[in-house]
């Protein structure tokens, strides 16, 4: 019999005799450093090729984190980007540069049913992927490359949250002292700068309710715009930038479904100023996901978000538009291997893409990234600002992380 | 990554009495008790896992790695609840590698098949808590697990009822007395399984596997389990470390449990999405279970 001779058994009539050959030395993998790591260093290189756009950027990140005392801990991640010379930054800049950050320094005190976490740190709302229905308390960040996640798309801000714990029930208050606005470029002007410095304070409130399958949460924010808007000035100037100051009042739902998980993120903007006029209106913007997997493990996920789109010039006039998007995702040779596809359409502004990417971590410390593209994008547009250009371009990256 | 503890076989060695003659019903008790005995250590339980995987050869009688090893490092705390404990919540943390490290993942696993495994994963670059698309784990094809030679099914436990056993033979193996058991997986399995047949040897004092083979659907010998450094705990015996051959790929992963608490409780708190995003309740809590790591 093959099988049991492959086993080293005599035969089909004698399990009980000893294998051979299979015997593991104790000193086969070496045992982990005994006390508990909380620092981790990352460098990648990445380069972006295309007919119209180059870019090419080398990442030097640094984490570290750890419990301070009983009940208080700390997080510093700070990271240094260097822009080469042939970057499309780079080119804005009029040079070679770098660009210090720091993407979270906090710190956390936690006591009974809540936890207070203050300092530089990212708050995210909503739960449909490639959205923003929701997510509109932290700023963005354009000089972030976009692939198939916009998970980098975001820049942490000076906050306090205080969040509590009561059985199924979670409530989170956030107070944002000082906002900022998104980040186009590194090109920073003293306009920008003074409409910063010229913004108020943030603050919202979010509550959820958790149950089998289901996640069910409200809230409410009194925020800033991320962008500035042109609006009539009514002197020589015939337009100038103000940041709109507006509240939301929203309401996020995610169910499963067997292996479907829908999501939905609706969203009520008060008093949102409008470009190029004076004026105000109050608008819905609604957001709809779904994200399944297969028996086979193929992850899947669409959706469809509904919002405003702001006129782009003193003619036009804002319009109701959706953007679409559907992904595909799959793990193989033991999750090695991550491949995935994500599509992204839209009517007004118009915008179209379709991005390749496959991962692949060759050890514990070694991973690279491919992706090819093919973009379609009308000027103006905040998703053309992420860095689609028309027609084809091939990404590649290179990280180590220990 | 659902029930990372149940990796740890372990049986109780103060169980009721066995029958002198393993007859077809025995069989399946001891298998019962087998699983019983499993779930039992994963309930009120800390552990600090590694799990290393390389590709091997064998050389003077021993097994090597031919390539630099890969390796994952775990804190998992896990209850079981439900009749028959064959609910489940646990939640795990990476530690390493450093790229995974952070990684937290709560997930609530059913026994009744109408209802879906629940998961949560804290996604560190956003610092919010994601729910994620599981399903029933029964309607899943299984994947590896973290990355390893192990899957999904090789962790599950509470399914002796889809199976049909037999004893093959008894006597000595390894200096112990063995029952040598075949698990014929019935047609509820064999629609989701990628094994046509286990054979597992059992301690017969410990009720503990000494040895496990799975078959591939044309009945070849795929992977190959063995269970070392078999030791008590609270009156249950585990083997802290579980490696498995896989004969096709010639690769092998070994689950090694560096520490163990069990039996220890907490708060109902700690199972909740709060763990994923308080860190300083999260290691408030872990710090004192650590105290009782053997």
């Amino acid at each position: 019999m093959a099988v049991a001779c492959a086993a080293g058994h005599a035969g089909d009539g004698d399990w009980l005799t000893e294998d051979e050959g299979y015997a593991l030395d104790d000193t086969l993998f070496e045992a982990p450093e005994a006390a508990p790591r909380y620092s981790r260093v990352s460098l990648s290189h990445f380069l972006t090729q295309s007919d119209q756009l180059v870019r090419s950027r080398s990442l030097a990140r640094f984490e570290y984190e750890r419990p301070v005392s009983e009940g208080h801990y700390v997080r510093v991640d700070g990271k240094v980007r260097r822009f080469h010379p042939s970057d499309e930054l780079a080119d804005v800049k009029g040079g070679a540069y770098q660009e210090a950050e720091i993407e979270a320094l906090w710190w956390q005190v936690s006591a009974r049913q809540c936890f207070v976490k203050a300092g530089r740190q990212g708050v995210y709302w909503g739960g449909v992927d490639n959205s923003f229905a929701l997510d509109q308390l932290t700023p963005f960040d354009y000089t972030e490359a976009l692939l198939t996640s916009f998970t980098g798309l975001r820049q942490a801000e000076d906050l306090l949250q205080v969040q509590c714990y009561e059985g199924a029930h979670q409530v989170q208050l956030i107070i944002n002292p000082r906002p900022g606005l998104s980040v186009l470029n590194h090109d920073r002007d003293r306009a920008r700068d003074a409409l910063e410095a010229g913004l108020h304070e943030e603050w919202g409130v979010r509550w959820q309710w958790s149950t089998e399958g289901r996640e069910v949460a409200f809230m409410w924010a009194r925020l800033e715009d991320n962008l500035p808007t042109p609006v009539g000035a009514g002197g020589i100037q015939p337009y100038r930038l103000e940041v709109a100051r507006f509240d939301v009042w929203g309401m996020s739902l995610s169910q499963s479904v067997g292996a479907l998980l829908v999501l939905l993120d609706a969203a009520y903007h008060r008093d949102q100023l409008q470009a190029f006029t004076n004026h105000r209106r109050h608008e819905w913007e609604v957001a709809l996901g779904m994200e399944y997997t297969s028996t086979a493990n193929h992850r899947y996920n669409a959706g469809v978000w509904r919002f405003r789109a702001p006129a782009l010039s003193p003619a036009g006039s804002s319009r109701a538009t959706a953007l679409f998007n559907l992904g595909w995702s799959k793990s193989v040779w033991r999750d090695d291997l991550e491949l995935s596809v994500l599509g992204l359409w839209g009517g007004e502004p118009r915008i179209g893409s379709l991005t390749g990417l496959a991962d692949y971590q060759w050890s514990d410390h070694w991973s690279t990234q491919v992706s090819l593209s093919y973009a379609n994008a009308a000027e103006g547009s905040d998703i053309a600002l992420a860095g689609f250009a028309d027609g084809w371009s091939t990404s590649a990256s290179i990280d180590w992380v220990y | 990554m659902r029930r990372l503890i149940m990796v740890l076989l372990v049986l109780s060695a103060a169980g009721a009495a066995m029958p002198a003659a393993a007859t077809p019903q025995n069989v399946r008790d001891i298998m019962e008790k087998v699983d019983a005995q499993q779930r039992q250590i994963g309930h009120q339980t800390l552990t600090l896992s590694r799990l290393s995987s390389c590709g091997f050869a064998k050389q003077g009688g021993k097994v090597v790695c031919t390539e630099a090893p890969r390796m994952k490092v775990l804190e998992s705390y896990s209850r079981q609840s439900g009749e028959n404990m064959k609910d489940s919540q646990s939640i795990a943390i990476v530690l390493e590698p450093a790229s995974e490290r952070g990684v937290g993942m709560l997930t609530y696993a059913y026994d009744d098949a109408t209802r879906n495994t629940e998961s949560w994963l804290y996604l560190s670059a956003l610092g919010k808590v994601k729910r994620m698309v599981t399903g029933n784990s029964d309607e899943q094809e299984p994947v590896s697990f973290f990355g390893s030679e192990f899957t999904t099914e090789d962790m599950e436990t509470g399914k002796t009822d889809e199976y049909d056993y037999r004893l093959l033979q008894e006597g000595p193996y390894q200096g112990r007395e063995v029952w040598v058991i075949e698990a014929l997986p019935r047609p509820v399995r064999l629609a989701k399984t990628r094994y046509s047949k286990l054979l597992i040897w059992v301690d017969q004092a410990r009720f503990v596997p000494l040895k496990m083979q799975a078959y591939d659907r044309r009945g070849e010998l795929w992977k190959r389990f063995s269970f070392e450094h078999i030791e008590s705990f609270n009156g249950l015996w585990m083997a802290r470390r579980v490696t498995l051959f896989n004969l096709y790929s010639q690769r092998l992963s070994t689950m090694e449990t560096e520490q163990i608490a069990q039996g220890i409780a907490v708060d109902e708190a700690f199972l909740t999405q709060r763990t994923l995003v308080d860190f300083a309740y999260r290691e408030q809590v872990l710090q004192r279970l650590r105290q009782h790591f053997d």
